[in-house]
């Protein structure tokens, strides 16, 4: 029974209108066909590009245009950009809201990548911020601020995403670096965005927003346990970490039924589990038999999840 | 041939255009309730993640156990394929089981125990001629192997894998690169009009929509094979002055055909291949020419798909309706925003701006770490 014909069955049962079989119909047959996604594609591949472009074009011809006019012409630019936005933005809400159009979300997120070429820019010609990590906090503040301003996903994962940079320079800066303390800046970024993420949804502040923030949280705070698994030393403080997080997140997974988090943390507690213990045993037969036994297990465990909660898909 | 029904596998599909309509508002809530009932199937499926990981732990567990067999039993290497034959069999056959007494559906463990009887049957290929690994026989087994789960068990990436490891085979031939090359392009040929005559006999219903995926990806692998510049990897092009320049006209005219037949047909899986053409064309033209590329030129780029996103949007709106012969700019479906919105959300995986590729000396430090701008050059 094809799709239509069910649909002819609907209208039959009096389960959808004339007008709902005719729209849906329309869909099926594909005589209403939409371009959104791949106008949409067009348009970040297109904003990429372009500002690949100007910073490649303005990085050749810095001598000749002299860092004055290059400065101006990136501050109008970004100026332009971000005028746009604020014109054409309807008022803030907490809520999600829809861009005003098609393209608005793009020159956003052009102005936001040109924000950061302009700063980049000062920093390697003038040098006043005093390196790159005020750089990345700046330039991160600015598009989360922009980001909630406007309910824009790209725009906050940019944001969330020079901050990462920001974390991990500024702990380069110190000399004698340790893993650990770069563990520490993971830790501490993906605890500050599963923190953030949840004050600001418990306040009802763009909700739809938490989901980019704890997934990158989630994997943040348990890849860096995971890496710190084979520490002389603290190896087991480490592992303790993260079978504790592992099972957080398979419980609250379970839980909030979001199985994205059941996933992360079976898959890293495992693998954190099983490489601390193979590089105590060493052998490959009992290693084989361990990835026969325990694999097994977790499967067990998993079907018997997937059939008490997992929904259907 | 197939473990399940024709009706089963449309029931399925027919749900999840259910879900999507529902959250498009084209359905109310409590008509979703009544219609669901009636696509119910007697099959036990579950979430995506779940799936994954299952997939992983399947895969693992049974190569692992193929692997203590192996140890325990100490087998020399001619018996080796015959442990592989045998697990392959074995692999086949517990998949089966598990779908035709637990009526799974694409549940991830039992997709890893079929996939894993595919790499031990080309394991066991490969070796059947003593003293040597043939790739060609790998390859070959690995392509039949593909296209045998998708017709029993209906995986789509199965079938595109079969399309994607086929033209392999021939690129283990002791020829040259041209040789080669057609070789490929006509074997993908004859694949891009199969598929796409099994996709016009079922339309968008399945299995057409995995055929017609299939003739998507075979489309996109002729192409990737005529374009020389982005397939060195593949095979050292041998420099046939002739064949250089038949492969630069073959790269423009696939997107544009291809793009033509998409519109035409309304098929979203060659119109998404297609448009990825057409920018892969225009990326690799000055290489193709051996000219230098300029600043301006992605200037240039971006400049040309913003206005042409932003044109056609504004054509397709002035239209009667809104809409131009039925194609309109704006989302139609929930799943259209999520799929946009997904894209946002790994966003925060990929560098900010992006730089020019040419090593040149920093006008100052720069930083180490991604995130926007934070490119030792500017």
């Amino acid at each position: 029974m094809t799709t239509l014909e069910r649909l002819d069955e609907w209208r039959a049962l009096g389960i959808i209108s004339e007008l709902q079989h005719a729209t849906l119909a329309a869909l099926v047959r594909r005589e209403r066909f939409s371009l959104f996604v791949e106008l949409n594609a067009l348009l970040y591949i297109g904003v990429v590009s372009l500002v690949g472009g100007l910073a490649w074009a303005f990085r050749d011809y810095v001598d000749d245009l002299g860092d004055a006019a290059l400065l101006s012409i990136l501050v109008l630019i970004v100026a332009a950009a971000f005028g746009y936005c604020y014109k054409r933005a309807p008022p803030y809400s907490n809520s999600e809201t829809e861009s005003p159009s098609l393209i608005f979300d793009y020159v956003l997120y052009f102005g936001c990548l040109m924000f950061s070429s302009t700063l980049a820019f000062v920093e390697t010609r003038f040098g006043i911020a005093g390196g790159w990590d005020t750089h990345l906090l700046v330039a991160s503040l600015v598009f989360g601020a922009l980001a909630y301003r406007f309910d824009n996903r790209f725009v906050l994962s940019l944001a969330l995403s020079t901050l990462a940079g920001y974390l991990g320079l500024t702990l380069s800066l110190f000399d004698g670096l340790s893993a650990d303390r770069l563990r520490l800046a993971a830790f501490s970024y993906g605890a500050f965005l599963l923190g953030v993420g949840w004050v600001l949804h418990r306040q009802a502040i763009k909700r739809h927003f938490l989901d980019v923030y704890f997934q990158l949280g989630a994997n943040a705070i348990l890849l860096a346990a995971l890496s710190g698994i084979l520490e002389r030393g603290v190896g087991l403080v480490y592992l303790a970490a993260l079978l504790l997080f592992a099972a957080t997140a398979i419980y609250l997974g379970v839980r909030y039924r979001r199985f994205a988090f059941v996933a992360y943390g079976t898959l890293y507690g495992y693998a954190g589990f099983s490489v601390r213990l193979l590089s105590i045993v060493g052998d490959a037969t009992a290693g084989l038999l361990y990835f026969v036994v325990t694999g097994s297990l977790v499967v067990i465990a998993l079907v018997v999840l997937a059939r008490r909660f997992g929904r259907d898909e | 041939m197939s473990l399940y029904s024709r009706e089963d596998e449309r029931a399925i599909r027919t749900q999840r255009r259910v879900e999507d309509w529902t959250q498009s508002r084209l359905l109310l809530p409590e008509q979703k309730e009544q219609i669901l009932p009636m696509l119910r199937v007697d099959l036990r499926r579950t979430n995506r993640f779940l799936r994954i990981t299952l997939f992983i732990f399947g895969f693992m567990v049974v190569n692992a156990g193929a692997g203590l067999v192996a140890v325990f039993l100490d087998f020399d290497e001619s018996a080796f394929k015959y442990l592989a034959l045998l697990a392959a069999a074995a692999c086949l056959f517990g998949a089966q089981s598990l779908v035709t007494r637990h009526r799974l559906y694409h549940f991830g463990v039992e997709e890893a125990i079929a996939i894993a009887a595919v790499s031990f049957a080309a394991v066991f290929a490969a070796t059947l001629a003593s003293g040597r690994f043939s790739t060609v026989l790998a390859i070959a087994a690995a392509t039949a192997g593909a296209w045998a789960l998708f017709v029993r068990f209906g995986y789509p990436y199965a079938a595109i894998g079969a399309v994607v490891l086929a033209p392999g085979a021939v690129f283990t031939f002791d020829q040259t690169d041209t040789v080669r090359r057609l070789m490929a392009f006509t074997l993908l040929l004859t694949i891009f009009f199969l598929s796409r005559e099994r996709r016009l006999d079922h339309d968008d219903e399945y299995p057409g929509d995995v055929f017609g995926r299939m003739e998507a990806v075979a489309w996109g692998g002729m192409y990737l094979i005529a374009n020389l510049k982005i397939s060195e990897w593949l095979s050292v092009p041998d420099g046939v002055a002739l064949f250089y320049w038949g492969t630069y006209a073959v790269i423009w005219m696939l997107p544009a055909v291809g793009l033509t037949i998409a519109v035409r047909e309304r098929q979203r899986a060659l119109l998404d291949v297609n448009i990825v053409l057409a920018i892969l064309t225009v990326m690799t033209n000055k290489p193709y020419l051996g000219v230098e590329q300029k600043p301006w030129d992605p200037i240039l780029f971006g400049l040309t798909l913003i206005g042409l996103a932003v044109g056609l949007r504004r054509w397709m709106a002035n239209g009667p309706g809104g809409s131009r012969h039925g194609f309109v700019g704006e989302r139609l479906l929930a799943s259209e925003a999520e799929r946009v919105a997904l894209a946002g959300s790994a966003a925060a995986l990929v560098p900010g701006a992006p730089t020019h590729a040419d090593p040149a000396p920093a006008i100052g430090g720069g930083g180490e770490s991604g995130g926007a701008g934070a490119g030792a050059r500017f």
